[in-house]
């Protein structure tokens, strides 16, 4: 019974979802289905509201599979970029991998254009990034 | 209102509604003489009349019925007093004058009384039951009108902290006092950048008004209420020692004034707010709260005003104080800092003659403030020396990047573009870190390059330079995207209305650039800098 109640509890974490910032229009959800960590990222990561991605964003949270989902993630200015960088940056580092999940083209020019899409492991949706 | 809730054992304002007068004779002289306040109604329809009238804070505290008024009964008056708006928390208490069933005393008790008497009622009796109902009442409005304080110091104090430059701080100090006490009138002394200031307001419905004060002022006061001791403390003074103590004060009345002296040698603040009637504790209390909120988010304010100025001036010391004269190029630049409360950008353009051509350059810090001005510096200062060398541009890019990549404990990202105008300008050569893409026009014909890079940072980086061949006067203007990105605007969109403005605007370059920033750069929360050349090929 213990166990089965400790096993419940962890599932209960696993699905916690976070909610932050939201006077900064950015709303960052860490979901952990199946081992991998998936983080929604919602409106704008922009200078005003990339800190607190990058709070959220420890060394804690970057282990084995993180998607970055963008699918909602309507602009993205170049200091939200250097926090995407820079998660990417330290995976890499750390033995983890992050995957980009659904840019919209917005985001998606800006990938581009700053040279930075093939530094990333980008994938059209979240299936497909855990997927692999 | 300062001192607004009766405190307990006060005595208080009673309504008697009774129609038989020599009763209410009888229960206002009792109550009289224990020296209580009475309003009298002869019955449930005067009593609600009187109610109606009354302003709000003149409201009876506490209601004594008769339940067998003649033209409603004391049950159905008191449902009434206890569904209006500013009566819903009026006590009620029932005087019956028959001997009265059980069933009738749980009525009244059920439809809302608080206690019920039965005649003949004993006068200590009665009083008795005035107190004890008072006690709860008032104990419960206290702690209902200090939630409602509470809630607006909340506000207030995000309002503080929330204020990036003086004048708003100022009036939301003054505005959040009044707002929070219920007073009238308030000032507030502080100093800013070494100048004593007052702001006050002497309405609620007028604008605060801020003036500056004799430099010795503000430490008269905060001495006249912390002595030389740091921390917060709080005092009441009478009109008149408030007049000798601040002969220009315009607040009427005795005067409470919170101090706050955060650090030894840091100006003190001070709030000064009139009282009508003695203040609370809770009044005390909320006033040096404010005053402390006013001290703490002064000091971030003045910490932002320095590091503001400190990072403007960086970055103006670390753009070029001149351009170099080159034959056959006509330079302009312009730089802009980002709309007065946001941070500093790190923005910067350069132009340096190297022995390969002139190497024009702009670029973008990622980050903002104080950092990012430092960065900027450091790049600007390793491209120089990076092009005298005689590097060509996709090669300093590739130095720039590897030293970027290399003892930072922060990712540190940059974009930049390099534009090598070759000796004769009849050949560019452009290598391009991920920034925005240079814009070249030529004989009505316009054109982005948009080769390029990855971002400076990441290290690792290859870069290609392209080559573009000037066969007659060309026009090229390089920005950064704080010129041209709007969010919620595609930046293609953007790029293609930026291209159009500088095609059809005017042949000076000073002018076009002038008019670039006005139409492009107004109310943007990011800065901006500008290079704009007219490059002439040498004949032949």
């Amino acid at each position: 019974l213990f166990a089965a109640v400790t096993a419940n509890r962890e599932k209960v974490q696993a699905h916690v979802m976070m909610k932050m910032d939201e006077t900064s229009g950015l709303d960052v959800r860490i979901e952990r289905p199946d081992g991998a960590t998936v983080v929604r990222l919602r409106g704008d990561l922009d200078l005003a509201s990339c800190a607190g991605l990058r709070r959220t964003a420890t060394e804690d949270l970057i282990r084995g599979l993180v998607v970055l989902d963008l699918t909602e993630l309507s602009f993205c200015d170049s200091s939200g970029l250097r926090v995407l960088l820079d998660m990417q940056s330290r995976a890499k580092s750390g033995g983890a991998v992050v995957r980009l999940a659904g840019p919209t083209s917005e985001v998606g020019r800006l990938l581009d254009l700053s040279g930075t899409r093939s530094y990333f492991d980008v994938y059209p949706d979240v299936a497909a990034a855990l997927a692999g | 209102v300062i001192g607004g809730v009766a405190q307990d054992g006060e005595s208080a304002h009673v309504l008697i509604v009774d129609d038989n007068t020599a009763n209410r004779y009888l229960l206002v002289q009792w109550l009289r003489r224990a020296g209580h306040e009475v309003t009298e109604a002869v019955d449930g329809a005067d009593a609600l009349e009187r109610l109606a009238e009354a302003a709000p804070d003149a409201l009876p505290e506490v209601a004594l019925l008769d339940v067998g008024l003649p033209d409603m009964s004391g049950f159905e008056l008191c449902r009434r007093i206890k569904a209006g708006e500013h009566t819903a928390d009026m006590p009620v208490i029932h005087v019956s004058a028959t001997a009265v069933s059980v069933s009738d005393r749980t009525q009244g008790l059920h439809g809302g009384a608080d206690a019920y008497l039965i005649e003949p009622v004993d006068p200590g009796v009665l009083l008795a039951t005035i107190t004890a109902v008072l006690r709860y009442t008032r104990a419960r409005r206290a702690a209902q009108r200090l939630a409602g304080r509470l809630m607006i110091l909340n506000r207030v104090t995000l309002e503080l902290h929330s204020a990036t430059g003086f004048d708003a701080f100022a009036s939301a100090a003054v505005r959040g006092t009044l707002d929070v006490l219920g007073a009238q009138s308030a000032s507030v002394y502080l100093s800013l950048s070494g100048n004593p200031v007052r702001t006050r307001q002497l309405r609620p419905d007028t604008p605060a008004v801020s003036e500056p004060i004799a430099a010795d002022l503000l430490e008269r006061i905060a001495h006249a209420v912390l002595g030389s001791r740091t921390g917060a403390r709080i005092t009441l003074l009478s009109e008149k020692d408030w007049r000798a103590l601040v002969p220009t004060s315009r607040l009427p009345g005795d005067v409470l004034i919170a101090a706050v002296r955060a650090h030894a040698g840091r100006p003190p603040v001070c709030v000064a707010v009139t009282v009508e009637r003695p203040p609370s504790e809770d009044d005390r209390t909320l006033l040096i709260q404010i005053a402390q909120a006013c001290a703490l988010s002064l000091e971030s304010l003045r910490n932002y005003a320095e590091e503001h100025a400190l990072a403007l001036e960086l970055q103006r010391s670390f753009l070029p104080r001149s351009l170099p004269a080159v034959a056959g190029v006509e330079l302009a630049v312009r730089y802009l800092p980002a709309s007065a409360h946001a941070e500093i950008g790190g923005d910067f353009y350069e132009a340096i003659e190297t022995e390969h051509g002139l190497l024009l350059a702009i670029g973008d810090v990622v980050g903002h403030s104080l950092e990012a001005a430092v960065v900027m510096g450091e790049v600007r200062h390793a491209l120089r020396a990076y092009a005298l060398e005689g590097h060509p541009p996709e090669a300093v890019l590739e130095l720039l990047d590897t030293l970027l990549a290399r003892g930072q404990a922060e990712l540190t990202t940059v974009t930049l573009c390099l534009v090598l105008v070759e000796p004769g300008r009849r050949r560019l050569r452009i290598a391009n870190a991920g920034h925005i893409p240079p814009l070249l026009i030529s004989q009505g014909a316009s054109r982005f390059v948009w080769d390029h890079g990855r971002l400076l940072g990441l290290g690792g980086t290859v870069f290609e330079a392209t080559s573009v061949e000037l066969t007659a006067p060309t026009r090229l203007v390089l920005c950064t995207d704080g010129l041209v990105e709007t969010r919620r605007t595609q930046l293609t969109v953007s790029l293609a209305a930026f291209e159009t403005a500088v095609r059809a605007g005017p042949g000076k370059l000073d002018a076009l650039c002038d008019e670039l920033l006005e139409v492009f750069g107004r109310d943007k929360d990011d800065d901006i800098a500008l290079l704009a050349a007219d490059l002439t090929p040498a004949a032949g």
